[in-house]
């Protein structure tokens, strides 16, 4: 039997242990073994001690009372809305325009089943769909390059496995997407991701313990690069293009 | 007959302010406690409350009815707090993250005191966590989200998302530890 390491330990705790009975069955035949165990507990435990700030019985109130003025704000700007506010009802003039566009949307969808589909169609949904997937792989990329420029020094090395496993997860489908992009035309898409790839692949071969030197490279790297800037650009510049598409 | 909050979605979605305005009222409370574990800092835990239901309004007409809104409203409001705290780290000094250096585990003069310096130790480990790691940790340790769902809302591979959880508590038990085992021992005494 493999022995248990504190990730198992950890994962038992939270009841999330794939085989909890084989962890019970270690910790009863280990005193070493509980100890750790419960060592671990009363951390977690301890956790606990902080109390959240109170809010009283009337906060919901206090923040919609500041809310408010912010949506009314976007209304006036005419910010796109995913529903529409309603308007006072009294408003006669908002009676014509609702009824002119429930004829204008009636035409259209008439109009839209009798006409022949564009060819042009099938294309237009693939990239949209390309456009989406990729929109979401840039922002899993800028969290992951947020934290690494992020992650505080340690004299004695970083441990930086957990964006190692990111950055694995993340190259396989950077390669995939580089190619979609390129073969769908857009290489300045393309672009942005290769300059990802080679920093995906080092940090996803990086050893487990990072020397605090090579974190500070790996930092350098991305403001250098400008790596978190330019996926930054790309990732705002899909999420536009998802809206108007 | 009593409103389910299903058919107050479905009026504010249609417009009604009066609609979102009770969906804001009684979710408040619980973002603000999620996005202060998360923040760690009242004034910006505020801000993530506004924000959340800033974007919960622009988007509530995709808003998938068979989800339960308090999750949908989770999902957003955790998405921000990433977001709004990594944007004030970027405006800080590189020194951020630990507000203060962790106090040390000395016994205090009484129980009284030990629990304020397990405060100030806890509130000092967790700022010594990075964005993610916190945010994964809030979610399985207060909110009891399975780490599937947590790398659901996070966006991370399942491997990662374990890490992330297992990075923060080991980084929570290299600070906490001595005094967990005080704590102990102060309640055998007392």
């Amino acid at each position: 039997m493999k022995p248990l390491e504190d990730d198992d330990l950890i994962l038992y705790l939270y009841g999330e242990s794939e085989d909890p009975e084989a962890v019970r069955l270690q910790l009863e035949s280990s005193a070493e073994l509980r100890a750790r165990c419960e060592s671990l507990r009363r951390v977690l435990a301890t956790v606990d001690a902080v109390p959240v700030p109170g809010r009283g019985e009337s906060y919901g109130a206090e923040v919609w009372a500041r809310l408010a003025p912010r949506l009314a704000r976007e209304g006036r700007e005419g910010r796109r809305l995913s529903f529409p506010v309603r308007p006072r009802l009294q408003d006669p003039g908002w009676a014509r325009w609702a009824a002119a566009a429930l004829v204008l949307i009636a035409v259209g969808f008439g109009l839209g089943r009798l006409w022949p589909r564009p060819a042009t169609l099938a294309p237009q949904a693939r990239d949209r769909i390309l456009l989406a997937t990729v929109a979401a792989h840039l922002d899993r990329s800028e969290r992951l390059l947020a934290e690494v420029a992020h992650t505080p020094d340690a004299s004695d090395g970083v441990d930086l496995s957990a964006e190692r496993a990111w950055a694995r997860d993340l190259l396989a489908a950077n390669r995939l997407y580089r190619q979609s992009t390129r073969q769908a035309g857009r290489p300045r898409l393309a672009g942005v991701l290769d300059e990802l790839e080679p920093f995906l692949l080092d940090l996803a071969h990086a050893p487990d313990e990072l020397p605090a030197a090579e974190l500070a490279a790996l930092r350098e790297r991305i403001a250098s690069q400008a790596l978190l800037f330019k996926v930054r650009v790309a990732s705002d510049h899909l999420e536009n293009r998802k809206q108007t598409l | 007959m009593e409103r389910t909050e299903i058919s107050v979605v479905r009026l504010a979605r249609a417009g009604d302010a009066e609609a979102f305005r009770e969906l804001v009222e009684s979710h408040s409370s619980k973002l603000f406690r999620l996005a202060w574990r998360i923040t760690g800092d009242e004034a910006t835990a505020e801000d993530v409350v506004q924000e959340a239901f800033l974007r919960a309004y622009r988007s509530l007409g995709r808003f998938d009815e068979r989800a339960q809104f308090g999750t949908w409203l989770h999902r957003i409001a955790v998405n921000a707090a990433l977001e709004i705290v990594r944007k004030r780290q970027r405006h800080l000094a590189p020194s951020h993250g630990v507000e203060e250096p962790p106090p040390s585990p000395d016994p205090g003069p009484d129980r009284v005191a030990l629990g304020l310096e397990v405060e100030r130790a806890v509130r000092s480990a967790l700022a010594g966590l990075s964005p993610m790691e916190r945010t994964a940790f809030v979610l399985r340790h207060f909110e009891g989200r399975s780490i599937a769902e947590i790398c659901d809302q996070l966006g991370l591979g399942a491997s990662a998302g374990k890490q992330a959880i297992f990075r923060a508590v080991k980084k929570l038990r290299r600070v906490l530890e001595p005094f967990a085992e005080r704590i102990e021992k102060q309640e055998v005494k007392l």
